[in-house]
């Protein structure tokens, strides 16, 4: 209980420093796959052109100095970020603001020529994501050969000591029993975090009864992860940050479950608006554009409904017990009209889901 | 006032002090300047800092201290 309180008055201060510490570039919606749980719904010919990257630096120096002294990453993402060709000119242009700067990427143009642009770039950090051995990752990703160039990718990655660097796995109803066959080789290829997560059901993912695990699957995982992180090995294993766990809190990650959405967090998306993650419901909760607004005054005066979280005591949320340690929830787990969570990663440890 | 007490709460953030957060779709964070410079060097990296050297658009003095 005392660690709960802890926790919470943590949070609580953090709340309201909220020193930027992570901000997003949604830099291209385009895509060269065609993934079944994709919550942006991107494909190869987008409607939205690339933001220009003079344009977002415009908004970046919005950013004081003092505010880019603590640490702070700039992380690409889309789409598929490596598909814009001057993906080394944003990498270098953030550098040379004392910025490191960081991809998520399905790892399909990773070659070793691209590795070496990257990292002349001044790459630090990287997430490839993996969803399971051949068949299901390339089932998900929408094309063969998809496996083979993200492990190529993981290869190259993990052998790099100047990479910050992790494999993600959005774990489904295909790649769920595979689980233990995918960790031994991602150990294989070297890779020292694996980072797992399941489903929002938003986008593509919505309609797919593939994509989503049951209440006794989802348990089952946290067990996976458990039982993996007592075992040790060279690969820590831990499941993301993207909801409150009850019971299984302080033993599938290295710290408790905080929303940093909009605390520590923001994006700048493909149209220019200004919201937390970019898998937030952006019509909901965007609080400006850089095309009107300064970045950083909209930080500071706007991002209220992320900071207070008490307008999430609604639905299902309004009578939770655990409320004071879950709030809410995920920041993308509301959408829309925001009446109902989506997810409520506590019921289904509980099998109570609704 | 207010303001004061704002900046002296700045310096009291632990997040990035204590607690290393990852948002749940982005990458891991990457390492302060001084430390991805000084991390341990590869011909991959090697030519990469030649490469951001000659661009200069990294700090000078980082490269030259890996180059020692």
């Amino acid at each position: 209980m005392i660690g709960r309180l802890l926790h919470r008055a943590f949070r609580a201060n953090e709340t309201a420093v909220h020193e930027l510490n992570y901000l997003f570039w949604e830099c291209t919606t385009r895509c060269n796959l065609h993934c079944r749980h994709c919550g942006s719904d991107c494909f190869a010919a987008s409607r939205d052109v690339d933001m220009p990257l003079e344009d977002f630096l415009r908004a970046f120096d919005t950013i004081p100095a003092a505010e880019r002294a603590h640490p702070f990453t700039v992380i690409l993402t889309g789409g598929e970020p490596l598909l814009r060709p001057d993906i080394a000119d944003i990498g270098k242009a953030l550098r040379g603001r004392g910025v490191g700067w960081s991809i998520v990427s399905n790892g399909w143009f990773y070659d070793e020529a691209m590795h070496r642009k990257l990292m002349a770039a001044g790459l630090g950090a990287l997430t490839i994501s993996l969803d399971g051995l051949e068949e299901a990752h390339d089932w998900m990703r929408g094309r063969a050969g998809s496996y083979a160039r993200a492990e190529r990718a993981i290869a190259l990655a993990a052998a790099e000591p100047r990479l910050a660097f992790d494999v993600v796995t959005c774990v489904n109803k295909r790649n769920f029993q595979e689980l233990d066959a995918l960790h031994d080789r991602l150990e294989a290829l070297g890779v020292k975090q694996w980072r797992i997560f399941t489903i929002i059901p938003i986008g593509r993912a919505a309609e797919d009864p593939e994509m989503h695990l049951s209440d006794a699957e989802f348990t089952a995982l946290m067990e996976f992860i458990v039982r993996k992180r007592r075992e040790g090995g060279k690969m820590k294993v831990t499941f993301s940050c993207e909801g409150y766990l009850g019971r299984y809190e302080n033993q599938v990650r290295d710290v408790p479950y905080f929303c940093h959405a909009g605390v520590n967090i923001a994006s700048v998306l493909i149209d220019g608006h200004i919201c937390a993650c970019p898998n937030i419901d952006r019509d909901a909760f965007s609080q400006g554009n850089i095309y009107e607004d300064s970045l950083y005054e909209v930080w500071e005066k706007r991002f209220q409904p992320f900071r207070d979280r008490s307008w999430t005591r609604r639905g299902r949320c309004a009578g939770c017990k655990v409320w004071r340690d879950c709030l809410g929830n995920g920041m993308h787990n509301w959408h829309g009209d925001c009446a109902e969570v989506l997810n409520c990663h506590y019921g289904k440890i509980l099998n109570k889901t609704v | 006032m207010r303001k004061w007490i704002h900046r002296g709460l700045k310096g009291l953030s632990l997040t990035t002090a204590l607690f290393v957060f990852q948002a749940c779709y982005g990458t891991p964070m990457t390492a302060p300047e001084e430390d991805y410079l000084a991390a341990p060097e590869t011909e991959v990296v090697d030519e990469a800092l030649q490469d951001a050297a000659q661009s200069g658009e990294l700090l000078q003095e980082g490269v030259e201290e890996i180059a020692e």
